[in-house]
């Protein structure tokens, strides 16, 4: 079940409404019972998966918290939660690239490649049990005593299929609150629904049929078609993923629940380092804490070279940890390089901007951190590694020099959607520009509690229509559902 | 909780009138192709004229029904010559559920003796709401067609242009819409659709679409094959389930080809019926069908390559 279809819509409803009818005291079970129910409609033959998840956490965090041996115990937790995560996910991957380069050196992998399957969220509940972990370890938080707590918060459905990567101390009281019917608060969370919906369906997959089109017919197309199709992917991904996290903390919100905000808008961001802090919130704070910190200090004899060998590795593995690809490593790689750039050059560049007015200094910052940002998920969304070296390659080749050609390179004139379906998609973009520059600096859903109920309904509606008369239906999956 | 639900009924109520009126406007002129999920295409394609010609026909010894495979296939005319009386009822991206729910509307009418359904891999694994819209907006309103409408899979652009179509009639009924000429195509009384146009070998395999690909078979497609099949069965209707021919070259595109093949096979062998497949080099090589002479697209038999499948099949096949 994905969170864009009317089936989780309508199964939303039915527990929300089971929800508050019940007494608190058993509105985990419901919970609980409902995230198994999620998972197995999607992964019925490896509900297992997550049991054991929640198990080894469970007794890790108890015999943590009970015996001395701390740094073993955390240790086979630790490795027992990576060993499903590369298991499931990256054994393929690993094997591939072992027989690749073993060929290469003229000998033969004897370790054939396995059939499995890669249960629904495992990256996220991994994380989560990570974290939790590592909290307990730390003596940040003491570890869950019931189960059934505890496995709750890992199978919540709102974050099962793509987060986000929810903090256990963050989360795990919540459990414990008493949520009463709150008009506000499920009416907001109503509202963040519908407007993740708009952003999936209405501005996500309308850009998907562009750049898959491109994406998947790379040399068919002329340079102009190429960079659109670079530049919708960035805001395609914005909107997917950001769309899919308002409609998962939209419906914990209706639950009377509070997950942690994963976009803050990224694409005003001056430099990559902010970018990270706007972008994937969960998951980049997520290897701050428990990577990047660690580590740097573990290497801070090493001065600035530790920092860049920190910055280097988290991103490498931030890379990796969004797919069994070399695609996606190079895009955390570039990441990785363009963080240490900026680690570097930060004095110099403080300094370049005292020589500048305010506003061209914020634009340049904004329009190259998006190219750059853009350029690197080339990678992120090819097809292989070879066909990302085609596209930036090919980017600038024949590029357009009269204003003829220029249009004879635009998607409605290659043929991959109509003139109107491209002015549609352009509106969406500009309805992201919206989001970005001027929703969050004029305060619209505080301006829009305070106009009267119908004004209020009319709005709704209104966006509710769009999605009706203008949303994708037939792309359905999210992105970072794959993860 | 009141308040919520009071609150909601309010939304749903001002959410349905506006949907109503905005698919009403949307159904006019200029609109209509802008709004992307509601489609109105009255006297647009075949088609209109196709289910107004149908009114002079009843009882026919063969039916042709599936997609434009179909109606660019099997000219009726030939079978006339050979004494056969037929009708063609192929349409646009027909799929197996557009099928079903079509025949359900037209077997009492045209009682045939012998159905030909041409089936291939591009409408096994498309969900049909293309079709749908198709039908619905240019055929009389049905049940059959209802049913088809909201047991489509992914059909809200369905639901939205089903709405629109019969709001739009209300002001304008289908019997005053205009059949349009389409360029390089003859409408023949009968269902068949003539090709009138010149197209090169180059044009014809120059088409994006002729590059390596695996073909998904969507299973509900599969389920209403089965239906469909029963269904022809339960009339006591002799089926011959075909593949017609395509150009080599796309053929060859599509990489799990033979598994899709053996898809359909199995299940015609399930069914006790009979299925041709005129890719198959037996039949494609005797018919001697070149891509340069007997195809005006990558995978549509022109005027000759048609003449060459229906003298071949009423030879090999019928007789």
């Amino acid at each position: 079940m994905i969170l864009n279809s009317f089936s989780y819509i309508f199964f939303l409803f039915i527990i929300s409404i089971i929800y508050y009818a019940i007494p608190h005291k058993f509105r985990w079970f419901l919970l609980l019972i409902s995230g198994i129910i999620f998972f197995l409609l999607a992964s019925p033959q490896l509900i297992y998966i997550p049991i054991a998840i929640i198990l080894i956490s469970y007794y890790t965090g108890i015999l943590l918290n009970k015996y001395q041996k701390k740094k073993l115990i955390f240790s086979i937790g630790i490795i027992s939660l990576i060993g499903i995560l590369f298991f499931y996910k990256y054994f393929n991957f690993f094997n591939d690239s072992i027989t690749y380069l073993l060929k290469y050196l003229g000998y033969n992998n004897s370790i054939s490649n396995i059939s499995i399957l890669v249960p629904l969220g495992i990256s996220y509940i991994t994380f989560q049990a990570i974290g939790y972990l590592i909290e307990i370890y730390q003596n940040n938080q003491l570890p869950e005593k019931k189960l059934s707590i505890l496995a709750t918060y890992f199978m919540f459905f709102p974050k099962l299929t793509a987060g986000p990567v929810e903090r256990a101390h963050n989360f795990l009281p919540q459990l414990y609150e008493k949520h009463k019917f709150d008009y506000q608060s499920v009416t907001d969370g109503f509202k963040l629904l519908i407007w993740g919906l708009f952003k999936k369906l209405v501005i996500a997959d309308r850009l998907a049929i562009i750049t898959n089109s491109v994406y998947d017919n790379i040399e068919y197309y002329p340079s102009v078609t190429l960079i659109s199709a670079t530049i919708f992917f960035t805001i395609q991904l914005y909107a997917d993923f950001s769309g899919y996290t308002d409609i998962a903390r939209g419906s914990a919100q209706i639950l009377g629940f509070k997950m942690m905000e994963n976009f803050n808008l990224p694409f005003i961001a001056k430099s990559s380092t902010e970018l990270w802090r706007r972008w994937h919130i969960s998951l980049s704070s997520w290897f701050n804490e428990y990577f990047f910190t660690p580590l740097s200090i573990s290497v801070r004899n090493w001065g600035t070279w530790g920092l860049i060998f920190a910055s280097m590795a988290t991103f490498l593995t931030l890379g990796l940890w969004h797919g069994s690809s070399w695609g996606f490593v190079i895009f955390g790689g570039i990441q990785g390089v363009m963080l240490s750039i900026e680690l570097v050059t930060k004095k110099l560049r403080k300094k370049a901007r005292t020589k500048l007015p305010k506003f061209i200094n914020d634009t340049l910052g904004i329009t190259f951190t998006f190219a750059f940002f853009s350029f690197a998920l080339i990678f992120f969304r090819a097809n292989t590694v070879s066909d990302a070296i085609y596209v930036i390659t090919n980017l600038f080749t024949n590029f357009p020099t009269t204003y003829i050609d220029l249009i004879l390179q635009l998607p409605f004139s290659q043929d991959i959607v109509t003139k109107a379906e491209f002015a549609i998609t352009l509106i969406v973009i500009i309805i992201i520009i919206l989001e970005h520059y001027f929703f969050n600096k004029f305060k619209i859903t505080n301006i829009l509690k305070r106009k009267n109920l119908y004004f209020r309904l009319v709005i709704y509606t209104i966006v509710i229509l769009a999605i009706i008369f203008f949303g994708v239906f037939n792309m359905s999956q999210f992105i970072y559902f794959k993860f | 909780m009141k308040l919520f639900f009071k609150n909601i009924f309010k939304l749903f109520t001002i959410l349905i009138i506006t949907y109503l009126i905005f698919l009403m406007i949307f159904s006019f002129g200029w609109l209509n192709s802008k709004v992307t999920n509601v489609k109105n295409l009255t006297g647009k394609g075949f088609c209109l004229v196709k289910f107004r010609d149908i009114e002079k026909y009843n009882n026919v010894d063969i039916l042709f029904l599936g997609p434009s495979h179909t109606y660019r296939g099997f000219d009726t005319r030939i079978f006339s010559e050979n004494n056969i009386t037929s009708f063609n009822i192929g349409s646009s991206n027909q799929s197996p559920i557009n099928s079903y729910y079509l025949l359900k509307d037209y077997i009492n009418k045209l009682h045939p003796d012998t159905i030909i359904y041409e089936i291939s891999s591009e409408t096994l694994e498309i969900d049909g709401n293309e079709s749908s819209i198709d039908l619905i907006s240019n055929l009389p309103f049905s049940w059959e067609l209802v049913k088809m409408g909201l047991n489509t899979k992914n059909n809200l652009i369905t639901v939205n242009s089903m709405i629109s179509v019969f709001l739009n009639r209300i002001l304008h009924p289908l019997k005053n819409e205009i059949h349009p000429t389409i360029k390089d195509n003859k409408y023949i009384s009968g269902g068949y659709v003539e090709f009138t146009g010149q197209t090169t070998y180059y044009e014809i395999i120059s088409n994006p679409l002729i590059k390596p690909h695996k073909s998904i078979i969507d299973n509900q497609q599969l389920k209403y094959l089965k239906i469909l099949i029963d269904f022809i069965k339960s009339k006591n209707i002799k089926l011959i389930m075909v593949s017609t021919p395509i150009t080599p070259e796309y053929k060859q595109s599509i990489t799990n080809y033979d598994e899709i093949k053996n898809v359909i096979k199995n299940i015609a062998i399930e069914k006790n019926i009979k299925y041709i497949d005129f890719n198959d080099s037996e039949y494609f090589n005797k018919m001697e069908l070149k891509t340069e002479r007997h195809f005006f697209d990558y995978t549509h038999l022109n005027k000759e390559g048609c003449k060459i499948l229906d003298s071949f099949f009423i030879k090999n096949v019928l007789k």
